[in-house]
């Protein structure tokens, strides 16, 4: 689940909330957190690597590498900035796969990133689907990311944060599109990008 | 009549047609009469001396002679395929014989000194209408039913059907039925004695480096010797397990008929089609895609088709699906068909983790436990802790059930009760897990038997399952515990088995499908069969009978099948228990008009 707090957060902070002290409190430096979870989540890596495949063994480093990099924004209270820079993060190349192409890149590339993220156990949706993101759009592949709300039984406000290929969720229960609502998108389709705002 | 006895059972071969309500079984697969007494097959593939040797094994247990059990295990190492056999000997004694993994069933019916065996329950059915007599309902079999307890098909006793006067036999175990009351009047369980004739995980310990060549020779083989003389066709999803059986046929040799394939246009979560494809092409094979988008979940539930109701209440999750490929398979011929199933329950371990036998995943199950114990199999701890550690954290039974269900359906008191059945195998932690594993946590027994009888047989088709054959299971068993787990990838056995065979695509593809957008086409907010369905269960037989609570089942009805809310996502076992009781009410009322069984009030 996305922390709540921070959701609300996302669509009021300013270029100036980046600065390292806010709210009273003294956030961690970025590139420290990072290097701290890239050792502390890489004594979990031999077990992930053990009895596999060379493309395997890229594939996880590779989403480990981009989880960190994630992990450090959201952990040290940077959201705002890491959607910042997801939204204006590229699809890279020209050439468009075609969808069954899509989808089996993207079957790859999530396992990849589920499978990186047993070594950082407080890892969330947030963090997986925005390294998710990152590495699609750098395959070629033009995901949307995603993050919703609902009420949940209590009527609490419950979030959650996915990925979309064709305007329909990856590798997840496909009704959470449904049951969450969208209020923050990040597409390449401004319509579908405003839609959510307008939400 | 034989022997003295006022009933002896015989089964058939599937035919062309669905099989006409008679109580005198003419077509068994084969019978043999012998020195000591008469012997009824019925299965696959079983040459003449095997018969002879296995039949003559059969009447020694039914005379309860000395050593009879190990001639018996010993000519059942020469049977390859799914045998079920009834012996009868002349002093009157019985011995029942189910298949290695249950399959095809076997039926014991016992009731005011009548017995039979049947490996079809609708016959047993149709003998007791013929005879006058009649069934009633069994009410610990309905509570396990609707709280989707997986049933625990291999242990030493004789489970429920919906019938209390008919039991199933557990498959790799052989019955025999004590002489002095074969034909008596007893009905308890007492005088059966029931005994394991299949320790597979006994099997000699493979190297890791030959256990995945072991695995492939076993699964060709499983292929291959069910199809002289077949013509066979593939169910093909698109999925491991399905695609390694259309590699295996490929290797064995064999020509086929074309793969079948249920192709999803309407979302891409489902659609597996590219996959099929890929195998297909790989393989030089034709495929054949069967439109399914319209094949949603209850579609033709019940069957109008059908002259007589289903045997059993249960129906697995696509009816329409499942005929859909039935009808294509008929009009090419078909008489086998083949399938995946049995790839998860073998090859990953750990997919039922924290179910134990509870039939879904968010039972309540001390998981956290769970996962120390896979943790500390993983690392080769040798002082694991104890299975039955593993204790129930809460009674995750249905809210709707009333109080005469509830109190037989607590699987607090379950999973107790089975862990201490379990513990005469005396197994080491590792091997008992799993055993536990591969036998009691999951309903693929229930599927097997339901796509025959509900579905395939009425067209003349035999669906089967390579991956439940005696060699395939023991091939596994015998590789060593860490080559079936691994950090990130699943079956990364099977992956390894069938390296070569299978696009990379197939064999490298992590994710599997999930079929929420089909049940949401039957049974969703505007989902097509929920009109009818509503109006189903506004009076349904289940609260007349007392089995239901009316309210609360609608409450949760309402809450859970039909809005797109937050509730639907934690609750999958609730939607389960609901899927389980709207199979139930249908089941009943096609029954209320008949005379041999008439559902009544526990």
């Amino acid at each position: 689940m996305v922390d709540v707090d921070g959701l609300q957060a996302l669509s009021t902070l300013t270029p100036a909330d980046e600065a390292p002290l806010a709210g009273g409190r003294l956030r961690a430096s970025r590139p420290a957190m990072m290097l701290s979870l890239t050792i502390n989540g890489s004594t979990g890596l031999p077990l992930l690597l053990r009895r596999s495949s060379l493309r395997e063994r890229l594939l996880v480093l590779r989403a480990f590498l981009t989880l960190a990099r994630v992990e450090s924004y959201v952990g040290s209270g940077r959201a705002a900035v890491l959607l910042r820079r997801l939204r204006s993060h590229p699809v890279k190349g020209t050439r468009r796969p075609s969808a069954d192409e899509a989808r089996v890149v993207a079957d790859q590339v999530i396992w990849a990133v589920e499978s990186a993220a047993r070594c950082f156990p407080t890892s969330r949706c947030l963090a997986t689907a925005s390294a998710g993101f990152l590495l699609l759009r750098g395959a070629g592949i033009d995901v949307d990311l995603v993050i919703g709300a609902t009420f949940d039984k209590t009527g609490g406000l419950a979030s959650h944060a996915w990925l979309e290929l064709d305007q329909e969720i990856l590798f997840e229960n496909p009704m959470k599109g449904r049951i969450y609502r969208p209020l923050v998108r990040c597409s390449s389709a401004p319509e579908r990008a405003a839609a959510a705002a307008s939400a | 009549m034989l022997a003295g006895l006022e009933t002896v059972t015989l089964a058939a071969p599937p035919s062309r047609v669905a099989p006409p309500p008679s109580f005198i079984a003419a077509a068994p697969s084969r019978l043999l009469r012998c020195e000591g007494g008469v012997v009824a097959f019925a299965g696959d593939g079983l040459d003449r001396e095997d018969h002879d040797r296995l039949a003559a094994s059969l009447i020694d247990v039914a005379d309860d002679e000395p050593l009879a059990h190990a001639s018996l295990e010993g000519a059942l190492r020469r049977v390859r395929l799914d045998v079920v056999a009834v012996a009868v000997s002349r002093t009157g004694g019985a011995a029942m014989l189910a298949a290695w993994t249950g399959v095809p069933p076997l039926y014991l019916y016992r009731s005011a000194g009548l017995w039979a065996c049947s490996d079809n329950l609708e016959w047993i059915i149709s003998a007791v209408q013929v005879l006058g007599r009649s069934l009633t309902l069994d009410v610990r079999y309905v509570a396990r039913f609707i709280t989707a307890i997986a049933p625990p098909h291999l242990l030493p006793e004789p489970e429920p059907t919906a019938f209390q006067e008919v039991r199933y036999l557990p498959g790799a175990h052989v019955t025999r039925l004590a002489t002095a009351t074969a034909t008596a009047a007893a009905t308890a369980t007492t005088d059966l004695t029931i005994r394991r004739y299949w320790r597979y995980w006994q099997t000699e310990q493979s190297a890791s480096r030959s256990a995945p060549q072991r695995i492939r020779n076993a699964l060709v083989g499983a292929v291959g010797e069910r199809l002289p003389g077949s013509n066979a066709g593939i169910l093909l999803s698109g999925g491991l397990d399905s695609s390694c059986v259309a590699a295996a046929t490929h290797l064995s040799g064999a020509t086929t008929a074309p793969f079948y394939n249920n192709a999803f246009t309407c979302a891409p979560s489902l659609n597996e089609t590219l996959y099929a494809r890929a195998v297909a092409t790989h393989l030089a094979h034709p495929l054949t895609e069967i439109p399914s988008d319209d094949l949603w979940a209850f579609r033709d539930v019940p069957d109008e088709d059908r002259s007589t109701p289903p045997a059993e209440p249960y129906q697995a999750w696509f009816f329409a699906q499942e005929r859909a490929v039935a009808h294509h398979a008929l009009a090419d011929g078909v008489d086998v068909i083949f399938d995946g199933f049995g790839g998860d329950e073998l090859f990953q371990p750990e997919l039922h983790g924290g179910s134990f036998g509870l039939g879904h995943r968010d039972c309540h199950v001390d998981r956290a436990r769970h996962l120390e114990l896979m943790r500390q199999v993983v690392h080769g701890a040798r002082d694991h802790e104890p299975l039955s550690s593993l204790v129930v954290t809460a009674d995750p039974t249905p809210v709707f059930l009333t109080d005469a269900l509830a109190d037989v359906a607590q699987p607090s008191t379950y999973l107790p009760e089975l862990l201490n059945a379990f513990a005469v195998l005396d197994l080491d932690a590792v091997t008992a897990m799993r055993v536990f594993m591969f036998e009691c946590t999951h309903f693929s027994v229930y599927d097997r038997i339901w796509a025959n009888r509900d579905v395939y047989n009425g067209f003349g088709i035999r669906r089967r399952q390579p991956f439940f054959d005696r060699r395939v299971v023991e091939a596994v068993f015998s590789a060593p515990i860490g080559d079936l787990l691994h950090g990130a990838i699943n079956k990364p056995l099977l992956r390894r088995a069938m390296r070569g065979t299978l696009p990379s695509v197939v064999l490298n593809r992590r994710h599997k499908v999930t079929f929420e957008i089909m049940e949401r086409r039957g049974i969703g907010a505007a989902g097509a069969e929920l009109p009818r369905l509503r109006e189903l269960m506004r009076d349904a037989m289940v609260y007349e009978l007392g089995l239901v609570n009316r309210d609360e089942f609608l409450r949760c009805f309402e809450e859970v099948y039909l809005p797109d809310r937050h509730e639907r996502l934690e609750l999958p076992a609730l939607k389960y228990w609901i899927w389980q009781t709207l199979t139930l009410e249908v089941w009943l009322r096609q029954w209320s008009t008949s005379t041999v069984f008439k559902p009544s009030a526990p």
